[in-house]
């Protein structure tokens, strides 16, 4: 199924979380995860915990903490 | 920040509540308190329970509701000899009021969620789930609870469907149960706000879906909602319609106070409370959560492994072995970061073993692959880190490395050394952490098959009582000069 992580279209197999998502962007991004993973938010502002259930066409948003570690 | 909050509460609680929660007169409160998501985490009921009790000394109107998905999430619950029993027990304990039914409330398939049913102590409702008589599972669309004043709250509940029209839950815990759109379902019981004082819809739908409904069905005063495990903070109204949901694992609650004078709905409010940060317990509870977490179930002996299965090549062997145990599944790959544990010594294999040698909860995702999308994933996968990262079960492979160790080509070939059909589409098992963290071409998307990599090995080994991996090697490299 699609959906959107920061307005951009993410496939994700059906039955994804929002950290499968954000997984999902990343990759297509061609970035690393950071960790500590993202704060993800839904298109009303509200914070969504990583294992949050998605449906299709879902909106996500991230706020990257400013200091990450990231995994090389 | 969080004891201050408790300290005003309290504050609020013994000035504010008593007093405006007289029975007889024109001006009642109620109080709802709301968890989601729970997925059978049980250490927090102690909290929780108290917490419940609290409101309960101070309000003569509380009521405790389930949003969906007490089950799933906790081995203690999960391989529990009853799965899901410590759930019911513990909500009985607390007096939850009403709840809906979630997608992972069939997890355990139909007759357990029968049997769970039977055993709550509170009613679980859905107005787009029914049954044939055969399989039983007819829950009521809605439920109206009468307060001793003659305030009556209607509940309405619904289930998320995906793009199938199901549930997300393993399609073989479905069969025989119709599933219909929840939104229109809920719409066709718009004439219940006549019959009520105060109109929740108690969804499993997400949040989304539940402004969606919020902004279609403004004949709610609130929507108690789960599935996305949305923490709202700052709770808004759409369409005049409160839409409240509480993050998930009873790490909080969701508190909605409604005040009704003549009966009317004069305001309503809801806040995010934490069940975490309360600073009590409650004792009884206390002491079954530790029986419950002693779970003998889970040293529990599934099956012997009849010498030291060790190193990736063996371990990956069993661990893939269990997701081609699926009868979805043709070929399956493990990445050897997901394997835990160095060796399962020659004897009894627990099911907490497998646990340790597998402890992500990650579920099986089937994805139809050609060959070349496999290459693919075996390329990029090795690349990852110039080392064997994927270990299979019902294929094997050589990965051709240049001077550099760079991957440059693949060969599969049938675990009886036989070539691999170039045309062939193989059904192929991944975890979920692969499909959504590796970087290979595939057209199809995927599916979840709702079962973890750890349950399906349980089941496997099982099945076969003895297990044996010495010498079992599937993976190859080979470095050529350039």
């Amino acid at each position: 199924m699609v959906v959107y992580v920061n307005n951009i279209e993410v496939k994700v197999f059906a039955g994804a979380t929002a950290v499968n998502a954000i997984q999902s962007y990343y990759r297509s991004i061609q970035s690393k995860i950071p960790c500590p993973l993202p704060l993800i938010y839904d298109k009303y502002g509200n914070e969504i915990e990583p294992d949050g259930e998605l449906t299709a066409k879902n909106h996500l948003f991230i706020i990257e903490s400013t200091n990450f570690i990231n995994h090389e | 920040m969080n004891k201050i909050f408790f300290l005003v509460t309290a504050l609020f609680i013994l000035t504010a509540g008593k007093a405006q929660t007289n029975i007889g007169t024109d001006t009642t409160t109620v109080i709802i308190l709301s968890a989601n998501d729970m997925h059978a985490k049980i250490d927090n009921f102690p909290k929780f329970k108290a917490l419940v009790d609290n409101y309960r000394q101070h309000y003569e109107n509380v009521l405790v509701v389930s949003a969906g998905d007490m089950f799933t999430g906790n081995p203690i619950v999960d391989q529990y000899p009853d799965k899901g029993f410590p759930m019911i027990e513990l909500m009985n304990r607390v007096g939850f009021t009403i709840g809906t039914i979630g997608n992972h409330e069939f997890d355990y398939g139909q007759e357990t969620l029968k049997k769970r049913i039977a055993q709550a102590q509170f009613p679980l409702i859905s107005a787009n789930i029914a049954s044939p008589d055969s399989i039983g599972i007819n829950p009521d669309a809605y439920r109206i609870v009468s307060l001793n004043n003659g305030i009556k709250i209607g509940f309405v509940g619904a289930i998320q469907l995906n793009s199938e029209g199901l549930p997300d839950s393993h399609p073989s815990k479905l069969g025989g149960i119709q599933f219909t759109d929840g939104i229109t379902r809920i719409k066709e019981y718009r004439s219940l706000r006549d019959s009520c004082n105060i109109f929740v819809g108690l969804t499993h739908l997400g949040f989304e879906d539940d402004v969606e409904l919020a902004n279609q069905f403004g004949e709610f005063d609130v929507i108690l909602g789960g599935h996305s495990h949305t923490l709202v903070t700052n709770p808004v109204e759409y369409n005049s319609v409160l839409v409240m949901q509480a993050g998930s694992s009873l790490k909080n609650l969701g508190l909605i106070t409604i005040k009704l004078v003549g009966g009317k709905v004069v305001s309503k409010k809801a806040e995010l409370i934490s069940v975490l940060d309360y600073p009590e317990v409650d004792s009884t509870l206390l002491s079954i959560v530790h029986r419950f977490n002693d779970n003998k179930e889970l040293n529990k002996v599934i099956g012997t492994a009849q010498n030291d299965i060790t190193g990736n090549d063996e371990l990956g062997s069993l661990m893939t072995d269990g997701m081609c145990s699926l009868d979805e599944i043709e070929i399956a790959f493990q990445n050897v970061g997901g394997i835990r544990v160095d060796i399962l010594p020659k004897g009894n294999i627990t099911i907490k073993d497998v646990y340790k040698l597998d402890p992500f909860g990650n579920e099986i995702i089937l994805l139809k692959m050609n060959v070349s999308e496999i290459k693919s994933l075996i390329l990029n996968a090795f690349n990852r880190e110039k080392a064997i990262d994927l270990v299979a079960s019902g294929i094997a492979y050589t990965v051709i490395a240049n001077s550099k160790g760079i991957g440059t080509e693949v060969k599969l070939f049938m675990p009886d050394g036989s070539d691999v059909d170039a045309s062939k589409v193989f059904a192929t098992g991944l975890s979920s952490y692969i499909v959504s963290s590796y970087d290979f071409k595939h057209e199809d998307p995927g599916q979840s098959l709702y079962t973890t990599t750890a349950q399906a090995l349980i089941n496997f080994i099982s099945a076969k009582k003895e297990v044996n991996y010495t010498g079992i090697k599937r993976v190859f490299v080979s470095q050529q000069a350039d």
